[in-house]
């Protein structure tokens, strides 16, 4: 797949550079990281010269990625909710066969496996709901101060925390940002709940994971880093069906990272990610700086 | 490599999801048609197990795959490409047994030299002919060439 290779890959599999410059300006350090920018960008203002051109090449690369991810919702509906459909049709059969047999444990085991499928088709279909009401409610944006609402996500996720010896940092100062508050909690708190299911520090230890944010002339970018192993290059291209929903989430919808991306580009943003074996993820939510309050400056 | 048929298949299910290994399993057993169906559930375990190496070096090598495409670590048809590309392990049939009737994953299975696609049936009695079938035609009616150190 040659994800191991340094150009940048878009989640359709297609190389390009768009975009690449934003990421590469926010300051990491680690240049040789691989940059997988799970959707491509909306693109630049269009110049006075160009605008035209520059405003169709915009609509239709928003064009192209609405298609795309209708395919890929196509794609989650025919295959990752027949599966448990096929549990439960077997399953079925063997309840049936527990019941002429008087098998008891066999009757148990069946309906267990059968609740177990329809709560996880049940998720599946919220997370879908989920996904389709996302573009209207970003729709309902306010300005608020980023470090207060973490504050609060961070309050009602410290028992997952806890339990998972997990810790948030938070890099004050972090700016006012003008989006719908509730859908960006929802993002972070998916980023942070994948991180406590996946990722594993390398020695050991506590999982570490860091909040902060960098800005350039364009955009802001807001990082949620971990401490974890990375993510081997085999691994993304796995990952990279993930926005179909994969088990990203395990034990959830398996749409985490696809409501993370369609929450972040429904905001006229961008989601990349920066990973390497032993080296932790970063995920990166870029967004315009319209969406900002005056910003601190840290960065300029 | 013995011709399979004699004492049943061996098989390698590479599959993530255990309700599905269970109703595999299931539908196999009691039927003769199966000598061993030794199971991984990732495809990085998938390729350890095809190539020998720990915790898998006194395994023996199956007579067929059968094989999940979307699987955790390295997804299936990454496993693929690496079997059919590796002249060790070539010879080896990958069956991609999957709940996916996505052209574009028919495509990119045959395109990596899969030996045959099915779909998952959701009709159990569906599912457990096809995998009565498939034991039949890979157990006693297919021929295969000896692998490459018995040649």
């Amino acid at each position: 797949m040659g994800l191991g290779e340094t150009t940048v890959q878009r989640l359709d599999g297609a190389r390009g550079g768009e975009g690449r410059d934003g990421r590469r300006s926010s300051g990491d350090a680690a240049g040789a990281r691989h940059a997988l920018p799970l959707v491509g960008r909306i693109g630049p203002s269009p110049g006075p010269p160009d605008v035209r051109d520059g405003l169709l090449r915009a609509v239709e690369r928003r064009l192209a990625r609405r298609t795309h991810e209708v395919e890929q919702l196509v794609y989650t509906i025919s295959h990752d909710l027949k599966s448990p459909i096929v549990t439960i049709n077997g399953f079925l059969e063997l309840l049936r066969e527990g019941l002429r047999a008087g098998d008891a444990a066999l009757v148990e085991r069946a309906l267990e496996r059968i609740e177990r499928s329809t709560a996880r088709m049940d998720r599946m279909v919220d997370g879908l709901l989920d996904l389709r009401g996302i573009s209207t409610a970003a729709t309902r944006r306010e300005e608020f101060a980023l470090e207060e609402a973490l504050a609060g996500l961070l309050a009602s996720l410290r028992p997952r925390l806890d339990e998972a010896d997990a810790r948030v940092r938070l890099v004050r100062p972090l700016p006012g940002i003008t989006v719908n508050r509730q859908l960006l909690m929802r993002a972070f708190e998916n980023l942070i709940v994948n991180a406590i299911q996946h990722a594993r520090p390398v020695e050991g230890g506590s999982l570490q994971i860091t909040i902060d944010h960098v800005a350039d002339g364009r955009e802001v970018h807001l990082r949620v880093h971990d401490n974890g192993a990375g993510i081997a290059p085999e691994a993304l291209a796995h990952l990279r069906r993930s926005l179909s929903g994969s088990p990203v989430t395990a034990g959830g919808s398996g749409l985490g990272l696809a409501i993370v991306d369609r929450i972040v580009s429904a905001h006229g943003g961008e989601l990349a990610m920066d990973t390497e074996p032993g080296a932790g993820t970063v995920m990166i939510m870029s967004f315009p700086r319209v969406s900002f309050a005056d910003h601190d400056g840290r960065t300029e | 490599m013995s011709a399979p048929g004699r004492d049943g298949l061996r098989i390698l299910l590479v599959e993530d999801d255990s309700d599905h290994v269970e109703l595999i399993r299931h539908a196999l057993e009691g039927k003769q048609l199966v000598a061993a169906l030794e199971r991984v559930s990732d495809g990085v375990e998938g390729l350890k197990y095809l190539r020998a190496l720990a915790p898998y070096e006194n395994r023996m090598e199956p007579d067929l795959v059968l094989l999940d495409l979307k699987l955790p670590r390295k997804d299936g048809l990454e496993v693929l490409r690496e079997v059919k590309a590796d002249p060790a392990l070539c010879h080896i049939p990958i069956v991609v047994l999957t709940t996916s009737a996505a052209e574009a994953d028919i495509t990119a299975a045959y395109r990596e030299h899969v030996n045959s696609y099915l779909v998952k049936p959701v009709d159990y009695r569906r599912f457990e002919a096809l995998l009565e079938q498939l034991g039949h035609y890979w157990g006693e009616y297919n021929r295969r060439p000896p692998a490459p150190d018995e040649e």
